[in-house]
């Protein structure tokens, strides 16, 4: 790691020279790109938005009123079921009278796990195959990223849609679609990091010194990656909920009664005119959450890359 | 440019390939078009003796070659629903999509663009956080529920726009392309014309938001790149009026990355038209390929996946060439 590291504190000390020296102190990557992520009011806003969100997701048995899986109260008459937002019901109820509230709040579960889920399984497949072909180069290099040029050619939620329909319904399947989606992206922003990383000098001493192509690669030029696929994550959770929640309201993602708010909304898409809470909410909560994941994403972009300043 | 043109057009042969193969095994895997085409009640016997009459048991190479031959005659197969051709139920949905998704492209330049020139010019100014801010809530919209949101604004409440469908019952079209706007203009009818854009009109701003809120950004970050470059103060020492010093020097330079970014929109506005046109009951090519999805319609799921892709990929060849137009030192690299 003795290059990468000397790489990072080279960044760290170009920067501390370019901007306030009054600190002198030199930083490493790390901390220097979380000051300035915690300099910047649009990031905290989504960092405060996430957290929120996280927060609602770990506490829902206790600030949920109701558990989704529970019917509400029937009332005599099946409309009498579907009341507007009040104290009780602060987002209404559905219409089999299930408070709209508790349902969001579940809800929030399953578009974080989605969110992180369908970008660990990107990156994981991502990373690996842009790695490889960025350090491979050749017949190997080519093929991989004819492959992912074939992939990114369809539309996302369509393909999303095939993967599905091979896989069967179902939420895990959804997030394994989603997530299959995006490898593409990932496996083009690692290539490109890498190719940029390998030509360095700290690479060329790490091979000069005897280290083999593995180890080179994993060891050495990966670590140095990260930023980029760091701000690619966070805007991809943002990417990966909203296609989830498309497959829910197309009917192939999760399945009722899961609360996944894209299939509440397209449950509830036939009473929009009637009542329109219980469509707007959980709209409201997928745009909250989605959100939050790109404003940190933008905030983290503007911290990792000094140029921008 | 010409050996630009031609190593770009045989670069293109592969993915063409890849995509129409992947489109057709691809949707083979979703299950065995025999059975769907037997129907539920057939036997074992015959559920084979369709697969043999298919051609289904051939190798994939083999099954793939000729459905590439077919293609090559314009034989895209017959909806398992309707039992019409294939290529005809293309005829009448492609323009449908094409119509909404060029005026989403047009609604999203024509607002993108000057939004960001005006956010990238102003730095940090209120206008800035505003339209910066106002993109990326237009970025994490769920493009299906601002339409239902639009859908009882201006449709319920307001009374100002028609809830679906791509003209009035009662007005006379006459079909030349199927692009309803074209065609109203291409007779002369005004009423049509009218008719059509009233129905065109929510669907289409419900699509351009994100390409909207995407060109916006890249409009601004593209701005605030080539505004510090030296020939901008150049051009601004020399004593040039700042209006042309922007529309002139910065904003044409500028306009690069906005090109290469307004190609990639056409996926996510294929994306977006897919749910928009559910949602509006737009009678478009993402609405036939979601419910032929949904109803195992191969032929169908083969067709549009695959013309789909193909849109995408000369869209973005379109977008390299005129990129390599524009800036002589990319066709040398």
């Amino acid at each position: 790691m003795s290059g990468s590291l000397a790489e990072t504190e080279l960044r760290g000390f170009a920067r501390s020279g370019t901007e306030d020296r009054s600190q002198g102190v030199s930083r490493s990557l790390f901390w220097d790109t979380l000051r300035r992520l915690f300099s910047n009011k649009l990031a905290i806003v989504g960092m405060l938005m996430i957290g929120t969100v996280i927060l609602v997701a770990l506490t829902a048995p206790w600030i949920a009123s109701q558990h989704p899986d529970k019917n509400g109260v029937y009332r005599a008459f099946p409309q009498d079921n579907k009341l507007p937002p009040s104290i009780d019901h602060p987002m209404g109820t559905d219409v089999i009278g299930r408070d709209m509230l508790s349902l969001v709040i579940y809800g929030a579960r399953i578009s974080l796990l989605v969110g992180v889920f369908a970008v660990s399984l990107a990156i994981v497949l991502g990373a690996f195959l842009g790695a490889v072909s960025g350090f491979a180069g050749g017949t190997v290099d080519n093929v991989i990223m004819r492959i992912m040029d074939i992939m990114i050619s369809f539309p996302t939620v369509l393909l999303a849609l095939v993967i599905v329909v091979i896989l069967g319904p179902g939420l895990f399947n959804a997030m394994v679609a989603v997530g299959i989606v995006a490898v593409p992206a990932f496996a083009r922003i690692t290539r490109a990091s890498v190719l940029g990383e390998t030509g360095k000098d700290y690479v060329i001493a790490a091979r000069s010194v005897g280290a083999g192509a593995r180890r080179v690669l994993w060891r050495h030029v990966m670590p140095n990656t990260l930023s980029p696929i760091i701000v690619a994550a966070s805007l991809g959770i943002a990417t990966a909920i909203l296609d989830a929640a498309a497959l829910g309201f197309l009917g192939l993602g999760a399945q009722p009664p899961t609360p996944e708010w894209g299939l509440l909304l397209s449950r509830n898409r036939g009473y929009m005119f009637t009542s329109p809470w219980m469509v707007f909410f959980p709209g409201l909560s997928i745009m909250f959450l989605v959100l939050g994941f790109n404003l940190v994403g933008d905030g983290l972009r503007d911290a990792l890359d000094p140029k921008l300043d | 440019m010409t050996q630009y043109l031609i190593r770009r057009l045989i670069l293109v042969i592969p993915v063409v390939l890849g995509v129409t193969f992947f489109a057709y095994s691809m949707v083979l895997l979703t299950g065995d078009p025999a059975t769907a085409l037997a129907g539920q009640h057939a036997t074992p016997q015959m559920r084979a003796a369709l697969r043999e009459k298919l051609g289904l048991d051939d190798p994939l190479p083999v099954q793939y070659g000729r459905f590439l031959a077919r293609i090559a005659q314009g034989d895209l197969g017959t909806s398992l629903i309707s039992r019409i051709p294939v290529a005809t139920e293309l005829r009448l949905f492609f323009p449908a999509t094409i119509e909404l998704a060029l005026a989403a492209l047009i609604i999203a330049i024509v607002v993108g663009v000057p939004l960001g020139v005006i956010a990238g010019y102003k730095h940090n100014s209120f206008a800035d956080l505003g339209t910066t801010f106002g993109s990326l809530i237009g970025v994490s919209m769920p493009i299906f529920w601002l339409a239902l949101i639009l859908l009882w604004i201006f449709g319920l409440k307001l009374g100002w726009f028609p809830f679906g469908g791509r003209i009035d019952r009662s007005v006379d079209l006459q079909i030349i392309t199927n692009l309803y706007i074209l065609d109203s203009m291409l007779t002369l009818n005004v009423r049509a014309l009218l008719s059509a854009l009233h129905h065109l009109a929510l669907p289409a701003i419900a699509l351009a938001t994100i390409p909207t809120a995407f060109i916006t950004r890249i409009t601004r970050s593209a701005m605030l790149d080539v505004l510090g470059e030296n020939y901008v103060r150049t051009a601004r020492a020399k004593g040039l009026e700042e209006k042309s010093v922007v529309s002139r020097h910065a904003l044409k330079n500028a306009m690069l990355p906005v090109i290469t970014v307004i190609g990639l929109q056409i996926g996510s506005l294929m994306t977006g038209a897919i749910l928009t046109e559910t949602i509006f009951a737009w009678p478009g090519m993402g609405r036939w390929i979601v419910n032929a999805i949904v109803a195992r319609n191969f032929p169908v799921v083969q067709t549009g996946v695959m013309v789909f892709a193909l849109i995408y990929v000369f869209v973005n060849l379109a977008v390299d060439i005129s990129y390599g137009w524009f800036n002589p030192r990319i066709r040398y690299s």
